[in-house]
């Protein structure tokens, strides 16, 4: 048994249940959670916007320790300190095998099932299946999942700090490093400055990028950007968005632009803001149904790449380790992203935070 | 900080310079040059963002009418721009193709019409800065 927070109803509150908790089967492994993230992406199935199978438990920004082991595991060991990877990817389809783990067919599949790889879910009430989002489902005391959905992380780093590597860092700094590959001297605008922007922007610095356009509409996040290494602001309620970047940049635009927030509108001015033969990065998860309007003659005429970036373009094994290491170091800021931390049972205040734009990160802490 | 505070200082602003280029010579011999497509009434509607404000040009008498505000009237071309961007481009500091591409300006309706004045606009845009430092407006000026 294990407390978990569960989506019944799309648009309603989740409800905290004591759900089963299957033993882990071959090739999978039992997680107690010590901390998970508040991700957009978790409030866009709460909102409906992302259809999945209800009832649910949600969370895939998660960090703990391995509990047991399921049959032929060999990558993580009892007592381990994981991260989630929420794209535990097959190593056998074609994308896998062109190095692009974040594309894996079989990973995509699984974000539509909200079951394990075998089409069932480890989770129950009262007889009945809970499925689990994104294979983690992360707002659970206890969850399954398989080994390729856990990344053994070193011990140091505090459980908080290590789940926002399974999502938001490593979907912000991914996109710079990657996705885009920004080379020092560069000009860069991030639209959005929630979890992933703030990565992004971080990211860009650690890059070397001379010019770091922050853009959002809250007036403490934007000043709250310089610590991360924004070196302008651009309030987007004030300003139109797109004039302001390129009054920044000469009239240019900027190499690189990041949508980090996941609205057509803003998708359009991150592609419009950067300059001509520059690159723009979507980031940000809009709902399956939306369009982005762009001009036609600009694709062309000003031969920009625009282009996508899923978990940061991330190889999680490799990557995780890597960030973790840049965190402790001193390098990555981690522990400022996380805004308040709740526990289990107020999951609700946090995604209402999360909705009214105030936090950057929310974290659930569990109880011990 | 956005260079138009409310919608009633667009209308004093670049509405009133709109009816400054609705009497020139040019703009009369324009309205004699230019027939209106089968459904319209109106020639031109400026619609504004930030602040949100509407300008329109219908034709009065062989004259030019500035319409500001919301209005019944169908205009064969609109812009769609913010009010900074508009400002901007009667400055004479917007290259209209670079703002088409960046959606800077969006238009609908036959744009064709609109690119046979531009050349125009050249002798139109001095008049505008000259025109913000008539009514005192040089704070709004680059």
């Amino acid at each position: 048994m294990a407390k978990a927070a569960v989506l019944h109803r799309y648009g309603e509150p989740l409800t905290i249940e004591e759900v089963e908790v299957a033993s882990p089967k071959r090739g999978e492994v039992r997680v107690k959670l010590k901390a998970a993230g508040l991700c957009h992406s978790d409030w866009h199935v709460i909102e409906g916007k992302l259809p999945l199978p209800l009832p649910i438990v949600l969370g895939h920004e998660g960090a703990g320790i391995v509990e047991e082991v399921g049959e032929g595991v060999a990558s993580v060991k009892q007592g381990d300190h994981v991260v989630l990877n929420w794209v535990p990817s097959c190593g056998t389809c074609s994308y896998c095998r062109i190095g692009r783990p974040d594309l894996c067919e079989e990973a995509a599949r699984l974000t539509a099932t909200g079951t394990l790889p075998d089409g069932t879910t480890r989770f129950s009430l009262h007889g009945k299946p809970v499925y689990q989002f994104l294979t983690a489902g992360a707002f659970s005391e206890y969850t399954i999942v398989p080994e390729q959905a856990v990344i053994p992380i070193r011990r140091d780093v505090p459980f908080e700090l290590a789940a926002l590597i399974g999502c938001s860092v490593m979907t912000g700094v991914g996109a710079v490093i990657h996705t885009a590959r920004v080379p020092p001297g560069s000009t860069v605008a991030v639209v959005g400055a929630g979890g992933v922007g703030f990565n992004i922007i971080q990211g860009a610095a650690l890059a070397g990028a001379k010019q770091i356009i922050a853009i959002d509409v809250v007036e403490e996040k934007l000043a709250m950007t310089k610590t991360f290494g924004a070196t302008h602001t651009v309030n987007a309620r004030e300003d139109d968005a797109v004039s302001a970047v390129l009054d920044l940049t000469d009239g240019v635009g900027v190499d690189y632009a990041f949508e980090a927030i996941g609205r057509p509108e803003t998708m359009a001015d991150a592609y419009n803001m950067a300059r001509k033969g520059g690159m723009t990065v979507i980031v940000g998860i809009a709902a399956p149904h939306e369009t982005v309007e762009i001009n036609a003659f600009s694709l062309p005429s000003q031969s920009k790449t625009l282009t996508g970036s899923w978990l940061g373009q991330g190889n999680p094994p490799v990557d995780y380790p890597k960030l973790l290491d840049l965190c402790a170091a001193g390098r990555l800021k981690l522990e400022p992203l996380i805004s308040a931390v709740y526990s289990l049972g107020q999951i609700n205040d946090g995604f209402a935070a999360l909705k009214s734009g105030q936090n950057i990160r929310g974290i659930i802490r569990f109880e011990e | 900080m956005p260079v138009f505070q409310s919608e009633q200082e667009v209308y004093d602003v670049l509405g009133r310079f709109f009816e400054k280029v609705a009497e020139t010579d040019e703009s009369k011999e324009l309205i004699a040059s230019t027939e209106l497509s089968p459904g319209y009434d109106a020639y031109v509607q400026y619609i504004f963002h930030k602040p949100e404000a509407k300008i329109t040009w219908m034709e009065e008498y062989g004259k030019l009418k500035i319409v500001c505000g919301e209005t019944e009237l169908r205009p064969e071309l609109v812009f769609e721009q913010t009010a900074d961007v508009g400002h901007k481009f009667w400055l004479g500091k917007l290259d209209l193709q670079q703002a088409l591409a960046r959606q800077q300006i969006k238009v609908q309706g036959p744009l064709v019409n609109a690119l046979k004045v531009l050349p125009q606009l050249d002798a139109i845009y001095p008049a505008y800065r000259e025109y913000l430092q008539e009514i005192g407006r040089s704070d709004l000026l680059p």
